[in-house]
C-alpha cells in the first residue's frame, strides 16, 4: 500500500513528459515543413505562381487615317464593339439569337444556328456601334459579352473606293492604298505583360509592364475630294445614259503627276465590301485595267514624228484614201484587219491632208502613212518614253504594265502600223493620262502619285517626291497641245468643250477583240485630254467601256463625261478662265 | 509553545506557497491570454486581405468577412469571460447533459443542416449559422473527463475502458463522420487521447485505443472517393495540379511567394481567387505569403507557446477532473491548430478544419474561446505538485 503513490506519480509524471514531448514534436516537424517549403523551394514556386499569373496582351495601334488634299477623311478607325457568345453558357439560342438579332439587324436563324453549332467562343454581331452593343447588354442575356474592336469606316463610300481601298474585318489592307500602305497605316502594335486574378482582371498590386502601341501614320492623298466626287457622278451618269459596262476617270495635276481623282463605276461599298452590281469584283481598272486605246494613242506617234523632225504640222501627206493595206490584198481577205488592212472610221474621198488634219479628223491612214516614214523602232520608243509598256510607279497595288510586245516583234510588218493608231498595244487609263500630261507639261514625264505625304505620331510630315524625265521638246509639245485644242474646237472632240476655258484632247474608239481573237463590233470609247490648253493644269482620262451603239465613239461617250470632270476640276483648283472671244 | 511556533512557522509557509502558486497561475493565465490576443489580431489581419477580393466580388463589401468576425470575437469574449469564471468543477454535474445536448445537436443538423460543399454541417439559426461539431469537441472532452475520473482505477479494467470510450468517442465521432467531418472526428479522437493520456487508465490501453482509432481513421479515409482522391492530392498533388492537387499546389505557390520575410500585409497574390478557402481553411498559406517565414514561424511559436501554457495548467492541475479537462482542451487545440496547418504545409491530407482562433469562422472562434476560458479557469485553481 505504502509504495503505490510514489509508483504512481513516477507514471503520471512520465505521461506528462510524454504529452509535451508530443506536443513540441508535433510543432518542430511543422516548422522545419515550413522552412522547406518557404525557403528550400521558394524560389522554384514563386516562379511557378508568377507564371501562373502572368498575361500578356497585345494593345492594336490606331490605324491611320486617310485624307484628301484638304484634310477630309477618306478613311478612319472608330470606336465599336463586338457581341460575342460564350456558347456553352448560352441557356436558350432561340431567345438569345432573336434578341440580339432585333437590335443588330442581323439574321435571327444564322445566330441561333452559330449559337447551337458553336462550340465555345462565338461571333454574334462584329463592329457593331456602341450603342447597339450597350442595348444587348442591358438585356443581360446569360453567355453574351462584348469586347472593342475598333471599326475601319469611309465617310465618302463608294465615291473614294477606288483610291483608299479596303480593309478585312481585322483591319488589314486587303485593297487599293489600304492594301499598298498597310504596314505605315497599321503602326506597330503594343504588348501589356500584368499579373492577372484567375478571372483574368490585373492584379491591382500586381506587376504590370507595358509597351504602348505605336499608331500607324496618317496619309494625305493628293485626291480632291470636290472632283473625285464629279468624276464618280460622271462616271454613274454616263453608265446609266449609255448602258456601258463600266467607266472609269483619272484626272492627274499636270506639273506634279499628282491624281486629282481616281473613280470607277461601278463602284464599291468598301464598308460591306461589296460592288455595286453585286458582284466582288472591286479591282480599279484605272491602274490594273489594259485596254487598247485607239486613236488616243496618235498623240504618241504624231509627237514622235513632229520630235523627230520627220515632218511638220504643216506638211503635206499625198494621196490620203480611206483604206490602206500594209500586206498587199489584205484588204480583200476576210480577216483583214490581221493582215494588214486599216481603215478610217466613215469613207471618204482620197485626199491630200496636212499632219495637222490627219490629226484633228483623226485618220488612221494618215496617220499610219506619217508612222511609216519614222525610223525603225523610233515609234516603240517613243511610246516607252511616253511610258507605254512599264508600270508608271504609281503608289497603288498591283499596277499593270501594258503590252509593246507586239510592235516589238521584228516578224510582225503589220503591228508598228496597228501600234500607230493604237491597236496590237495595251495600256491602262493611267499611262495613257501620264503621257497626255507629258504634253501638258512641256515634254516632262512625270510618275503619277496618290499620297503626297504621311504624317508620323510625332507631327512630323514627310513627301514623296516623283520622278521626271524629258519626252519630247517643249516646242514639240506646244505644237501637240494646239492640235489638241482643235481636235476639241472643230474635231472629234467637241463635246468635250467647256464654256471659258480652252481644251484639248483626243478621242479614242478602240473595237474590242472578241473571244474568238477577232474584233467585234463593240468599242472602248475614250477621251484624254488637258486645260487650260496654254498652260494645262489638269489632265482627265476618261476610259467607256462598251457603251450603247449609238455612243460607240469616244467623242459621244466620253467627252462628255471628261467635260463634267475638267469642268469640276477647273473651278475646285480656282483656275482662271480663258479670255475667249468666240 | 513549540506548536505554536511552529504552527505560525508553517502558516508563514503556506502563505508563501499560496503567494507563489497565485503568481504562477497569474503568470500562465496571462500567457494563455496573450497568445489568445496575438492569434486574433494575426487572425483579424489576414482576413481582412484573404477575403477582400472574395467579399468584393460576393457581396460588395470587402469588409464583410472582418465585420462577421469580429462578431464571432466578440461572442467569443463574452463566452470566454463567463467560463473562465464558472468553476471547472461545475461540469462535474453537467458532464453527460452537455454531452446529450452535443449528440442531439449533431442529429439535428443530419436531419436539417445545410448542405455546404457536400457535407451537412451547418445549422441555419436565422442571422448565424451554427456548427454543432465545434461544440461536440468540448462536449466529448468535459464528458469523458468526468467519467474518466468518476472511473477512476477502474479504468484498469478493459471493459469500463472501453465503455465509455465507444459510447463518448464513438457515437459523437459516428454523427461528425456522417456529416461527414473526418477532419473534426480526428481532432476530437486526438482530445480523447488527451483527456485518457492523463487519467488512471493504463499507458497500454491509451496507445492501443490510440493505434485502433489511427487505423480506423485510416479505413475511412480510403473508404470515400473523395477521402481517397484527397489523398492521392496530398500524395502527389502535381499528378493533378488543376483539380484535386489545385488547393495544395496554390498554397505553395503562395508560401514559396512569401519566401522569408513576405510580400507585406494585403499584397498577397494568392487571395486573387487562385487559392480556394484563402480566409478559412488556408489562412495560414495567405499568412506565410504576406510575412513569410518569420510571419508562419511566429504563429507556430504561439500555437507551442499555448501548448506549453496548456501542459503548465494540465501539471498544476488540482484534481484529476480539471487535470483531463485540461488536456482534452490542450490536445484538441493543438491538433487542430496542426491537422490544419499540416494540410496547408502537404504533410498531412486536406481536411477542411479551421485553424484555431485565426481562421474565418464564427463557431470556431466562439467555441474555442469558451473553451479557453475552461482552461484559464483550471490554470487560476492551479497549485504546486504535492
Amino acid at each position: 500500500m505504502a509504495g503505490r503513490p510514489p509508483i504512481r506519480r513516477r507514471t503520471a509524471r512520465g505521461r506528462l513528459v510524454l504529452f509535451l514531448f508530443g506536443l513540441l514534436s508535433v510543432w518542430l516537424g511543422l516548422g522545419y515543413r515550413l522552412f522547406e517549403v518557404q525557403v528550400v523551394r521558394a524560389d522554384e514556386y514563386r516562379e511557378m505562381g508568377l507564371n501562373q499569373r502572368l498575361t500578356r496582351e497585345v494593345l492594336a495601334p490606331d490605324r491611320g487615317t486617310i485624307f484628301d488634299r484638304d484634310g477630309n477623311p477618306l478613311a478612319m478607325t472608330i470606336d465599336s464593339q463586338t457581341l460575342y457568345a460564350m456558347s456553352d453558357e448560352v441557356e436558350d439560342p432561340t431567345f438569345v439569337a432573336q434578341q440580339v438579332a432585333a437590335v443588330t439587324g442581323r439574321d435571327w436563324r444564322a445566330l441561333r444556328e452559330r449559337l447551337i453549332q458553336g462550340d465555345g467562343f462565338v461571333y454574334l454581331a462584329r463592329q457593331v456601334e456602341p450603342e447597339a452593343a450597350a442595348k444587348v447588354l442591358e438585356l443581360d442575356l446569360a453567355g453574351v459579352y462584348s469586347l472593342e474592336e475598333p471599326k475601319r469606316v469611309y465617310p465618302q463610300g463608294a465615291v473614294a473606293a477606288h483610291v483608299v481601298g479596303l480593309v478585312d474585318v481585322d483591319g488589314k489592307g486587303l485593297e487599293g492604298l489600304e492594301y499598298q500602305y498597310d504596314e505605315i497605316l497599321s503602326g506597330t502594335p503594343g504588348e501589356v505583360v500584368f499579373e492577372r486574378d484567375r478571372r483574368g482582371i490585373p492584379i491591382p498590386q500586381g506587376l504590370r509592364h507595358v509597351i504602348p502601341p505605336v499608331p500607324g501614320d496618317d496619309l494625305v492623298t493628293s485626291v480632291n475630294l470636290t472632283i473625285q466626287y464629279a468624276a464618280y457622278q460622271a462616271c454613274e451618269e454616263v453608265r446609266e445614259e449609255t448602258d456601258a459596262r463600266a467607266c472609269w476617270v483619272v484626272a492627274l495635276h499636270a506639273e506634279t503627276g499628282e491624281v486629282l481623282a481616281m473613280a470607277g463605276a461601278p463602284g464599291f461599298d468598301p464598308e460591306r465590301r461589296i460592288a455595286e452590281d453585286g458582284s466582288t469584283h472591286l479591282t480599279n481598272f484605272v491602274v490594273r485595267g489594259m485596254y487598247e486605246p485607239g486613236s488616243t494613242q496618235k498623240l504618241i506617234t504624231l509627237a514622235a514624228a513632229l520630235d523627230t523632225g520627220t515632218v511638220g504640222v504643216d506638211t503635206v501627206i499625198p494621196q490620203v484614201s480611206d483604206r490602206i493595206e500594209i500586206n498587199p490584198g489584205a484588204c480583200r481577205s476576210p480577216d483583214d484587219d490581221i493582215f494588214g488592212c486599216f481603215g478610217d472610221f466613215s469613207p471618204h474621198e482620197t485626199v491630200d491632208m496636212t499632219v495637222g488634219e490627219i490629226f484633228t479628223r483623226s485618220s488612221n491612214v494618215g496617220t499610219i502613212k506619217i508612222a511609216q516614214r519614222l525610223p525603225a523602232g523610233a515609234l516603240v520608243d517613243y511610246m516607252e518614253r511616253f511610258g507605254l509598256g512599264h508600270p508608271t510607279g504609281i503608289d497603288y497595288s498591283g499596277e499593270a504594265p501594258g503590252l509593246l510586245d507586239r510592235p516589238r516583234d521584228p516578224h510582225c510588218n503589220t503591228c508598228v502600223p496597228s501600234a500607230a493608231i493604237g491597236y496590237a498595244v495595251a495600256v491602262t487609263p493611267l499611262q495613257m493620262a501620264a503621257a497626255y500630261a507629258a504634253i501638258a507639261n512641256d515634254g516632262v514625264w512625270t510618275s503619277p502619285s496618290l499620297v503626297s505625304s504621311r504624317i508620323g505620331i510625332d507631327g512630323k510630315v514627310s513627301s514623296f517626291q516623283p520622278q521626271t524625265r524629258r519626252v519630247v521638246e517643249p516646242e514639240t509639245a506646244w505644237v501637240m497641245r494646239q492640235l489638241l485644242a482643235m481636235v476639241v474646237s472643230e474635231g472629234t472632240g467637241q463635246l468635250a468643250s467647256i464654256p471659258g476655258y480652252r481644251v484639248g484632247g483626243k478621242t479614242g474608239t478602240a473595237n474590242k477583240l472578241g473571244d474568238d481573237g477577232k474584233y467585234t463590233d463593240e468599242t472602248v470609247a475614250s477621251f484624254v485630254g488637258m486645260a487650260p490648253i496654254d498652260d494645262p493644269k489638269v489632265v482627265v482620262a476618261v476610259v467607256v467601256d462598251q457603251p450603247a451603239y449609238e455612243y460607240r465613239t469616244g467623242g459621244r461617250a466620253a467627252a462628255p463625261v471628261f467635260a463634267d470632270v475638267m469642268e469640276a476640276a477647273l473651278h475646285a483648283l480656282g483656275v482662271v478662265p480663258d479670255a475667249v472671244s468666240s | 509553545m513549540t506548536g505554536k511556533v511552529t504552527s505560525i512557522t508553517q502558516v508563514r509557509t503556506t502563505a508563501r506557497r499560496r503567494e507563489r502558486q497565485r503568481s504562477v497561475n497569474a503568470r500562465t493565465a496571462t500567457t494563455i491570454l496573450v497568445v489568445v490576443a496575438m492569434l486574433l489580431v494575426v487572425g483579424v489581419t489576414a482576413i481582412i486581405s484573404a477575403s477582400s477580393a472574395v467579399a468584393i466580388v460576393e457581396v460588395s463589401d470587402r469588409f464583410y468577412f472582418l465585420k462577421r468576425q469580429l462578431v464571432g470575437i466578440g461572442v467569443g469574449l463574452a463566452a470566454m469571460a463567463v467560463t473562465s469564471s464558472i468553476p471547472y468543477q461545475t461540469y462535474r454535474r453537467w458532464a453527460l447533459w452537455l454531452f446529450w445536448i452535443s449528440i442531439a445537436l449533431l442529429l439535428a443538423v443530419l436531419a436539417v443542416g445545410e448542405v455546404v460543399g457536400g457535407s451537412r454541417r451547418w445549422l441555419d439559426l436565422g442571422p448565424v449559422n451554427f456548427q454543432p461539431s465545434e461544440f461536440s469537441k468540448f462536449a466529448v472532452v468535459v464528458a469523458l473527463a468526468a467519467v474518466a475520473e468518476r472511473k477512476g482505477r477502474l479504468l484498469e479494467d478493459s471493459g469500463h475502458f472501453m465503455g465509455p470510450l465507444v459510447l463518448l468517442v464513438g457515437l459523437t465521432g459516428l454523427l461528425v463522420m456522417l456529416q461527414p467531418d473526418l477532419g473534426t472526428t480526428v481532432v476530437i479522437g486526438v482530445a480523447a487521447f488527451g483527456v485518457l493520456l492523463c487519467s488512471q487508465a493504463p499507458l497500454r490501453y491509451v496507445i492501443g485505443s490510440g493505434m485502433l482509432a489511427l487505423a480506423a481513421g485510416a479505413t475511412l479515409a480510403v473508404s470515400a472517393d473523395y477521402r481517397m482522391e484527397r489523398i492521392e492530392a496530398f500524395l502527389n498533388p502535381w499528378a493533378d495540379a488543376l483539380g484535386s492537387g489545385y488547393q495544395l499546389v496554390q498554397s505553395y505557390f503562395a508560401l514559396g511567394n512569401g519566401g522569408l520575410f513576405g510580400v507585406g500585409l494585403g499584397a498577397s497574390r494568392a487571395r486573387w481567387f487562385y487559392l480556394p478557402n484563402a480566409h478559412t481553411d488556408f489562412i495560414f498559406a495567405i499568412i506565410g505569403e504576406e510575412t513569410g517565414l518569420v510571419g508562419g514561424l511566429t504563429v507556430m511559436l504561439l500555437f507551442t507557446l499555448l501548448a506549453v501554457a496548456g501542459w503548465t495548467v494540465v501539471r498544476r492541475a488540482p484534481d484529476g477532473f480539471g487535470r483531463m479537462l485540461a488536456a482534452g482542451i490542450t490536445a484538441w487545440l493543438t491538433a487542430q491548430a496542426a491537422i490544419n496547418i499540416g494540410g496547408v504545409l502537404g504533410v498531412l491530407p486536406i481536411t477542411g478544419i479551421t485553424l484555431p482562433l485565426v481562421s474565418f469562422g464564427g463557431t470556431s472562434v466562439g467555441v474555442t474561446m469558451a473553451a479557453i476560458g475552461v482552461l484559464l479557469n483550471v490554470a487560476q485553481q492551479g497549485r504546486t505538485e504535492g
